[in-house]
């Protein structure tokens, strides 16, 4: 499993490594980074485990889907490397990657 | 063990009800709210063909998608005229019937439970009041849940079905706060009416509340309620709350499954359940509170034309 560095609200970084597979907002929880509400536990339904990719392999993320750009569309924090980290596979592919948790809207 | 505190957070949140009836204690009764119930639950489903549910509303309606699609023959037992009618209009109800029932799921409506039936302490059928008996391998409470307010209300704390607290989450006994789904809170979102919001939205917005009262930055709570429910592959999404509403316009079409209801208290828009619709549902937070003119209706119920573009037609 990668390590990856994660950047808080409050600007701190931490290293996060996944302990079981499963996505990105659940390694970010499991992790105890609470600033990520993560409100609906990964049902594609809120936008509140919102995270800026600051560094990653762009193009080896799965595509977005249209429900996770419509979330998204709702956050004043959007970027052009918004993604919802529920949507995110924690694997391989993250391995170094700087994720920045977006601000509560 | 006693612990001494300067401040207590009550954040206790409630248990399932069970069923009250004779038979509700039998073997094979379930309730849903904890991982432990849900893993129960699991264990019980493989040698189980027939399962009852009593309780149409999001939780019961939940459970009969996730069993319905595992192959089990459902039957959904509900006391009013309709399913989700606590917690959403008569034409989303309609809609959430016939799908469930188009995927095999049968509905009883306004039906009384009388009592359930066992062998050898196993729970086997379900005896309604009509006289009818609907048969149970295993029988789900969906009935809704109680507060876990007790031990505070002993102590002297107003309420009853729940804490009573103000806009800072401040019961009326000093230095106790209480919140999640045991607290009763005058909801503006509500007509100001004393509600129970059960969600985890609300639990985690009221704990933010807290903290800032107690880190020296109180606000009144007022965070849009919202909430969330999937059956088989609806995606519903709600915004406020429906409860009280007196009128609702219907945005699309409910057979193309993507539709939205917005409920209206007078002429002003009280809640959205957005089935399939998430772009409704992010821009329609604009449109909670908002009132709408005559001339805006036509638009609402327009599906090609943007709640945002509604919103700047109606007043703030």
């Amino acid at each position: 499993m990668p390590n990856i560095t994660v950047v808080m609200t409050n600007g701190q970084r931490r290293q996060v490594q996944a302990a079981a597979r499963g996505s990105l907002m659940q390694a970010l929880r499991d992790a105890a980074i609470d600033d990520l509400l993560a409100v609906c536990g990964g049902q594609r339904s809120c936008a509140t485990c919102h995270v800026h990719f600051d560094s990653v392999e762009w193009e080896l993320l799965p595509e977005m889907s249209d429900e996770e750009n419509d979330l998204l569309d709702g956050s004043s924090h959007r970027t052009s490397t918004s993604r919802l980290s529920c949507q995110i596979p924690f694997d391989d592919r993250l391995a170094g990657a700087v994720v920045a948790i977006a601000p509560l809207d | 063990m006693r612990l001494g505190y300067r401040t207590l957070i009550w954040a206790a949140g409630g248990k399932p009800r069970r069923l009250s009836c004779p038979g509700g204690e039998l073997a094979g009764v379930h309730a849903i709210r904890t991982r432990a119930d849900a893993a129960a639950l699991r264990d019980e489903l493989s040698a189980a063909g027939q399962v009852a549910i009593v309780g149409g509303g999001y939780i019961g309606l939940e459970t009969a998608a996730v069993l319905a699609a595992m192959g089990k023959a459902v039957t959904v037992i509900e006391a009013q005229d309709r399913v989700m009618a606590r917690v959403a209009g008569e034409p989303v109800s309609r809609f959430y019937q016939s799908e469930h029932q188009s995927r095999g799921v049968a509905i009883r409506l306004g039906a009384a439970v009388r009592s359930l039936d066992g062998a050898a302490g196993r729970v086997t059928a379900i005896q309604l009041a009509d006289g009818s008996e609907v048969a149970a391998d295993v029988a789900i409470a969906a009935v809704g849940m109680e507060a876990a307010d007790g031990p505070v209300l002993r102590a002297g704390a107003e309420g009853g079905r729940g804490i009573e607290v103000d806009s800072f989450c401040r019961t009326t006994l000093p230095d106790i706060f209480a919140i999640g789904d045991c607290v009763l809170q005058a909801n503006p979102f509500a007509q100001g009416r004393m509600v129970r919001v059960e969600s985890v939205q609300n639990a985690a917005d009221q704990a933010i509340n807290v903290a800032k009262t107690l880190t020296g930055g109180p606000e009144p709570y007022r965070p849009l309620p919202w909430f969330w429910s999937n059956h088989y592959d609806l995606r519903l999404q709600t915004l406020g709350i429906s409860g009280g509403h007196d009128g609702c316009l219907v945005r699309g079409e409910p057979q193309s499954r993507r539709f939205t209801a917005v409920y209206l208290h007078g002429d002003t828009v009280s809640a959205l359940d957005c089935v399939n619709s998430t772009k409704d549902f992010v821009q329609g937070r604009g449109l909670i509170g908002k009132a709408v003119p005559r001339s805006a209706r036509d638009a609402i119920t327009d599906p090609t034309v943007p709640l945002r573009d509604v919103i700047s037609a109606c007043a703030a």
